[in-house]
């Protein structure tokens, strides 16, 4: 649309030539590296599909890849059905309360998968405090609650429901409240308002929730290895035992690749069906969608619903005698937010613990453990570090992926959709095959054991997260205000800083909090490229879980979410513009 | 809000940021040439290493040595070290399974060239690898569960009529293959080659009554230690950890299997002659000892027993008594075999 309106101008595309520059040099090159080994015999070097056949061949595989796909589709139904009801109700409350309700549903989000899956290993097992109440409850014979398909599905989706409600409520903090009246004043009851105007309306923040998910949970190994059975196996874990203990680089590469294909295919299906790089087109109610068929099935399925829950709504009402059943949204909101904050919660005491152990409850008070974190030069350097390297990924990432979606999101250019493709390619590939791919570049470049390669490997794994946060919020973002700039003589630096910038403050602020985050939380890159030299907090903690459970890695996480949170609401508060 | 605490909060923060980058980024690699960096497992036994051999070292000749955390397996990354020639490592702890690894079909180790110590016990010291700590893999059980009558060999492990419980195995199959053999009737001399049909057969046995297939041996401790398991195979040093912090628990040496730690030098670092010195001080019987004393792994010089109070020798794997029950696990059977039972374990565990 754009380039209908400025058929002079470069397309706006160019503007994504530097973040795609970025990932060719630092992702798809040393994949592409490490895909051609996968072509190779591991001997001879020559050509050779023997991984592929063997891939497909031994039954062991494709059952994995089978259970991996069910376990990620399962999790994304989960956070989609589990996520929805809560963004909604974070969307709905006054942006101030929201602000501090969506902190905590981030909370645990910054917690290190890591302490999260030991917390669970404590509070869910045989004696822990769940099982223990159920006996007190009366219950004979607990169930066995850990290392099965159940528990390993509910740690995922308590893992990944923040990123879910936080894609959800992206889209939903931007469709305009007035609909809703507007409708009623239509004739529309409450409930057929939601399902026929509100609900269409957020499906854009539902699927990139939905693909965020999946795509996540594709790569996951710590949870199904800690907390499941051997059925749980995903193909992270095969492919870390295939680089880590079989030291088999050829078939660690065969099983990426087919990893990468399946993400990838995903992507594409996706695209086809929700067209998210379509939104490059312009604004999404301008668009005319090329997928009418996908879009007309989706309307009709939105006024059926609309008519179910409506008429039983209508009935519930009648039934209960104007009884409102508003309460049950809150209610349900906060149960949510108690499950995903009570393993970081539960830390807390456990980090004051006087046992040599993670126990809940802890059977004594002592500071012992956060005297051994701040007075451990390792510990404190590791500290340190992470927020050096986070801080300076966020920056190099959130320029980066700004650029590009202002790019993106006003080119008409076919080109687009590839684009689009490439800064999501970082999320489909296992953070062990960008770890290993980059550490063979970086060993000839010297850049191993160095603070700069971390932040190159962070700079790739956080940059999808960064560029769908910035891509959601300019896509709402009305192009018609740069243009009208435009017109009134701005060039393009300054619409930028002065009309795009303070509209999109938000995005922008909340894609450096991710960015850093996802720094903050990386393991595996920091696990190769640091060599052991240069720890970083995960990396120290990953030490420290693997050779010994000691309560100083809980005081550690207990400090980080402190630190953390502190950051985040001086964050808020340094915010310009706050109402 | 005011303008001015704004600005000053803003200023505030800049300010702490400016402060903290100097700890953060310290530039590259500006080694002093009188230090060495080994690669050894990090965390707890990395601690007792550190104060072990590498202060003492330091305090002796004056080269400081640098510990640094390595992955469980570290193969893969010596291997880049030493192709790409960026030796973030001189020397790294490992297994006789990653020394023979690391040598065929590629030498990827330094030769030692350090005269033995009469006192070491024999296959400990090779052309390329010194063996300083054993560890080894044996039966731990509850004894709030059993008292002091739990299992007392792997045929027992199997038998869930007499030992009824929670069983946990570990699922990294080495180990696993041999106590399935052993507790079918084969004696720990005549387990290589493994039969693994034999061994696959037993298994099928025992898999329903396996509550618990553990990963990492942090996990191991902490099953022991909260109780959720009522047995399971661990290697003993994490056994002891948990019955350090004041867990029920026991362990079994009949039947157990040991392998080494050691330190292996990557061929071609510029310091391999500060690493062998320091690797030839790591044969000291005082300092196996010092070790010994904090992690409970066993010394490979004899000699350190002398300064091992009989007590603790007890929970050593080296001790006398202990190491009678104890078979080595053959390293060049599982190298030469190991992707093939990895395979088949992972197929087995799936089915």
């Amino acid at each position: 649309m754009s380039a209908a309106l400025a058929p002079r101008r470069r397309d706006a595309l160019w503007l994504a030539v530097p973040g795609v520059l970025f990932l060719v040099a630092f992702l798809v090159g040393p994949a592409l590296g490490l895909l051609s080994l996968s072509f190779t015999d591991g001997d001879t070097g020559a050509f050779s599909l023997a991984a592929y056949r063997r891939a497909f061949g031994v039954g062991v595989y494709t059952r994995i890849i089978g259970s991996t796909f069910m376990i990620a589709l399962q999790t994304m139904g989960f956070c989609l059905l589990l996520g929805y009801p809560l963004a909604y109700w974070l969307a709905g409350l006054p942006a101030r309360r929201r602000r501090m309700a969506t902190l905590l549903v981030l909370l645990p989000f910054w917690t290190s998968a890591l302490v999260k899956n030991f917390a669970w290993l404590v509070l869910l097992g045989r004696t822990g405090i769940v099982a223990g109440t159920l006996q007190a409850l009366g219950v004979e014979a607990p169930p066995d609650l850990l290392f099965n398909r159940g528990v390993v599905l509910f740690a995922m989706t308590h893992s990944l429901l923040p990123l879910a409600v936080i894609s959800m409520l992206s889209v939903m903090t931007g469709i305009d409240e007035r609909l809703r009246p507007a409708a009623g004043t239509l004739g529309a009851s409450r409930v057929v308002a939601f399902w026929r105007v509100y609900m269409p309306l957020s499906m854009p923040g539902v699927a990139s929730a939905g693909l965020l998910v999946f795509i996540a949970a594709l790569g996951y190994f710590i949870t199904p290895a800690l907390l499941g059975s051997p059925r749980e196996t995903m193909m992270g874990n095969a492919i870390i035992i295939q680089v880590q203990q079989m030291d088999n680089m050829v078939f660690a590469a065969a099983l990426s690749a087919v990893l990468i294909a399946a993400a990838l295919l995903t992507c594409v299906v996706y695209d086809a069906i929700f067209g998210l790089s379509g939104m490059s087109g312009g604004g999404g109610a301008v668009r005319r969608s090329p997928h009418g068929l996908v879009r007309r099935l989706g309307l009709g399925l939105s006024r059926v619903l609309a008519a179910v829950f409506g008429g039983l709504a209508e009935g519930a009402a009648r039934l209960l005698g104007g009884h409102r059943l508003g309460w049950l949204l809150p209610a349900y909101a906060c149960a949510m937010v108690v499950v995903l904050v009570v393993p970081v919660l539960s830390m807390v005491p456990m980090a004051f613990t006087s046992s040599n152990f993670m126990s809940f409850p802890p059977p004594g008070f002592s500071l012992r453990w956060f005297e051994e974190y701040a007075t451990s030069p390792v510990w404190v350097s590791a500290t340190l570090r992470s927020f050096g390297i986070g801080i300076a990924t966020a920056f190099v990432t959130v320029t980066l992926a700004t650029l590009a979606a202002l790019g993106l999101a006003r080119s008409g250019s076919r080109l687009s959709g590839a684009a689009f493709l490439m800064f999501m390619t970082p999320m489909v590939v296992p953070s062990i095959v960008v770890a290993v791919s980059l550490f063979q570049l970086f060993a000839k470049i010297g850049l191993v054991a160095t603070d700069l390669g971390i932040m190159i490997g962070h700079t790739v794994h956080a940059m999808p997260i960064a560029f769908v946060i910035l891509l959601a919020t300019l896509k709402g973002h009305d192009l018609r205000l740069d243009q009208a700039a435009a017109t009134l003589g701005a060039n393009r630096p300054r619409t930028f800083l002065r009309v795009t910038m303070p509209l999109i403050r938000g995005g922008l602020v909340g894609a450096l909090i991710f960015a850093f985050l996802a720094s903050f939380e990386e393991l595996t890159v920091a696990m190769f490229i640091g060599g052991g030299l240069r720890s970083t907090l995960p990396k120290q903690m990953w030490d420290d879980v693997n050779l010994q459970v000691s309560p100083v890695l809980v005081a550690a996480s207990v400090v980080v979410v402190v630190i953390v949170t502190v950051l985040f609401l001086l964050g808020e508060y340094l915010r310009p513009g706050r109402r | 809000m005011t303008d001015p605490t704004r600005t000053a909060s803003r200023r505030a923060v800049l300010r702490a940021a400016g402060l903290a980058a100097p700890f953060v980024f310290t530039g590259g690699r500006a080694f002093a040439a009188d230090q060495i960096i080994s690669a050894d497992v990090g965390g707890a036994p990395g601690a007792a290493i550190r104060s072990a051999f590498y202060e003492p070292f330091e305090q002796e000749t004056g080269i400081r040595v640098v510990g640094v955390g390595h992955e469980p397996d570290p193969t893969v990354q010596f291997k880049l070290a030493v192709d790409s020639r960026s030796y973030i490592w001189d020397l790294c702890m490992v297994t006789p399974t990653h020394v023979l690894n690391l040598t065929a079909p590629r030498m990827y180790l330094e030769p030692l060239n350090i005269a033995p110590m009469s006192t070491l016990v024999e296959g400990m010291l090779t052309p390329t690898w010194l063996g300083f700590s054993v560890f080894s893999t044996v039966i731990a059980y509850r004894t709030d569960k059993f008292g002091d009558a739990g299992p007392q060999n792997w045929a027992d492990f199997w038998d869930v009529g007499k030992f009824p419980g929670r069983r946990g195995l570990y699922r990294g199959y080495t180990g696993v293959i041999e106590a399935a053999l052993m507790a079918d009737g084969v004696a720990s001399k005549d387990l290589y080659p493994l039969d693994l049909n034999r061994a696959f057969r037993k298994l099928d046995q025992i898999k329903p009554h396996i509550n618990v297939w553990w990963t990492s041996g942090a996990q191991n401790t902490q099953l022991l230690q909260s109780g959720e398991l009522d047995m399971c195979d661990t290697w003993s040093a994490r056994a002891y950890a948990a019955i350090d912090s004041g867990a029920p628990v026991r362990t079994v040496w009949n039947q157990g299997l040991y392998s080494t730690d050691g330190w292996s030098i990557l061929r071609g670092t510029p310091k391999a002659d500060l690493a062998r010195q320091f690797i030839a001080f790591c044969m000291k019987p005082e300092r196996q000892a010092a070790y010994s004393n904090v992690v409970a792994n066993g010394p490979t010089n004899t000699k350190a027993f002398d300064f091992i109070t009989a007590e603790r020798a007890r929970l050593l794997p080296t001790s006398a008594a202990n190491l009678a029950g104890l078979a080595p696990s053959n390293a060049a059977w599982w190298t030469a075999n190991r992707t093939k039972v990895q395979e088949r374990f992972q197929d087995w565990l799936l089915g």
